[in-house]
């Protein structure tokens, strides 16, 4: 059943159809919302912030896709957070420099991971990034949309999504090497 | 395909299944080392970023989420008042007895009104006040020979649907609208004249004979009596009375003033308008009344002195003959 199905039964009134949905997207939005706040009270009221807005408007969604809606709201909402915080906490806009430039990350994480590792160095370095490629990257790797879902989300051209979804990775990537780096060395040390 | 389009195509997670099989990017793939990694490294952070929005979020979180459609019709149901409410959960069956109801009221009423013209109670002309006042005459005893010349026919007002009295125009003396030799129920008039006949029922107007409706119109009197109603008094019969007269009562219109004369004609350089009635002039039918109107001199202004300044800036002298052409 895809996730429209599933909101069309939800609105009829069935129970059910409204915790599958809170099991397809109830997860996703968390992390979301805790990999750029870093405060899981936070996250989760920001999580119950989406599926009550969701329900409320539930008359206002009609076409498209559930999961860009979804993921809409909980950009908005993140940023409604951002904004009425006077003073938040900017983290690194500079990714850290990485030791050996001419090594592939792709090399160093394939040598040295596994999925569990992966995920473990993901953890440490995703909340290092700046806001906007946190979002970005959350709203690709963990919503799970596409780069043309991620320009709706966003409201912006196509073309721009493209590019800041490779530069957002481009940091990422070099936080990830960074960090791969401090723990190979600490591992051989 | 170069390397170029496969990192673009790895770059989003959504095509990242779809590379793996498209033939061409296989082929490229397996014979491009960097690639080959590149494409590992893709499918470790992707699984990496899955298992992590895999994580179970907290229960409390999920009882929070599912309990917000009951709380949400909970929160509704307070805020509609109960009326709208039970509206809302039978609508139809309301809306259906609202229709019988409307329909069973339609029925009644049109069941109720009479649609015949025949059964409305019908109003027919009073007789004209000449007779009435010779009847009167008559009644006292003045003019008895005047009896002899009415005519029989007298109104009859009749209101047997409304359920009222019946009123008659009864004749005095020998009976005017009464067949002859036809008795009637004697009453104790106390103005009844001695040897005359003892007044008959009820006499509200006389009818006019049809010789005398020209004559009444000129003297553009007209005497309304009422007689006194005997409650003793015996009703007449349908079938005694008589039809109304034939010529309807008539009121004189006063004669309209003759219409003015028409107002005089400017002498005009040009051809002269269709002459129109002066500004104020009567009209042809209309009585030209003057009333003395009293001004309030508070609100009319006072007229500026002749010659002012004011009135010569404000109004400009007025020239008969064709605009200067500029």
């Amino acid at each position: 059943m895809t996730p429209e199905e599933l909101w069309r039964e939800a609105v009829r009134g069935s129970q059910s159809a409204w915790e599958n949905l809170y099991a397809m997207f109830g997860g996703k939005l968390y992390q979301f919302f805790l990999k750029n706040t870093s405060q899981p009270e936070l996250a989760m009221d920001m999580a119950q912030g989406v599926f009550e807005r969701l329900y409320r408007h539930r008359e206002a969604f009609h076409t498209g896709s559930l999961k860009t809606w979804i993921f809409h709201i909980a950009r908005n909402l993140l940023i409604d957070e951002w904004r009425r915080k006077p003073r938040r906490e900017v983290l690194a806009d500079n990714p850290p420099e990485v030791a050996d430039p001419t090594v592939r990350v792709e090399d160093w994480v394939i040598q040295k991971l596994d999925r569990e590792q992966m995920v473990k160095l993901i953890d440490t370095c995703l909340p290092q990034l700046a806001e906007d490629d946190r979002v970005i990257i959350g709203l690709i790797y963990l919503g799970g949309l596409s780069i043309p879902e991620l320009a709706k989300v966003t409201e912006v051209p196509l073309g721009t999504a493209k590019t800041r979804v490779r530069q957002a990775r481009l940091r990422l990537d070099r936080m990830l090497m960074a960090s791969l780096g401090t723990q190979g060395e600490r591992e051989v040390a | 395909m170069n390397c170029e389009e496969l990192r673009e195509r790895l770059g989003d997670p959504t095509t990242l299944p779809a590379v793996e099989t498209d033939d061409e990017a296989m082929r490229h793939i397996a014979g491009c080392e960097p690639c080959r990694a590149w494409l590992a490294y893709e499918k470790q952070l992707t699984g990496g970023f899955e298992q992590m929005g895999n994580r179970r979020p907290p229960v409390a979180l999920a009882d929070r989420i599912i309990a917000i459609p009951a709380e949400e019709r909970r929160r509704t149901a307070a805020r509609t008042p109960w009326w709208l409410a039970w509206w809302r959960r039978s609508w139809w069956p309301a809306a259906l007895a609202g229709g019988v109801v409307g329909l069973f009221l339609a029925v009644s009423v049109s069941w109720l009104t009479p649609s015949s013209p025949q059964s409305r109670p019908t109003l027919q002309l009073p007789p004209a006040p000449m007779a009435l006042a010779r009847r009167e005459e008559a009644a006292k005893g003045e003019a008895p020979a005047l009896t002899d010349d009415l005519p029989a026919p007298a109104a009859k007002t009749m209101q047997e649907d409304a359920g009222t009295a019946l009123e008659e125009t009864a004749p005095a003396g020998a009976g005017i609208g009464a067949p002859p030799g036809e008795p009637r129920a004697s009453t104790s008039d106390a103005d009844s004249q001695p040897g005359r006949p003892p007044q008959p029922a009820v006499a509200m107007m006389a009818a006019a004979p049809a010789d005398e409706a020209p004559a009444s119109t000129e003297g553009a009197t007209a005497v309304f009596q009422v007689a006194r109603i005997d409650p003793h008094a015996a009703d007449l019969d349908a079938e005694t009375l008589l039809p109304p007269p034939a010529v309807p009562l008539s009121i004189p219109r006063p004669t309209a003033p003759p219409p003015p004369p028409p107002a005089p004609a400017l002498p005009a350089r040009r051809a002269p308008l269709p002459a129109l009635p002066a500004r104020g002039a009567p009209l042809p039918n209309e009585t030209t009344v003057r009333q003395p109107v009293a001004l309030d001199s508070a609100r009319v202004p006072a007229a500026p002195p002749p010659g002012s300044r004011h009135l010569r800036r404000r109004q400009p002298p007025h020239r008969a003959g064709r605009p200067a052409r500029r």
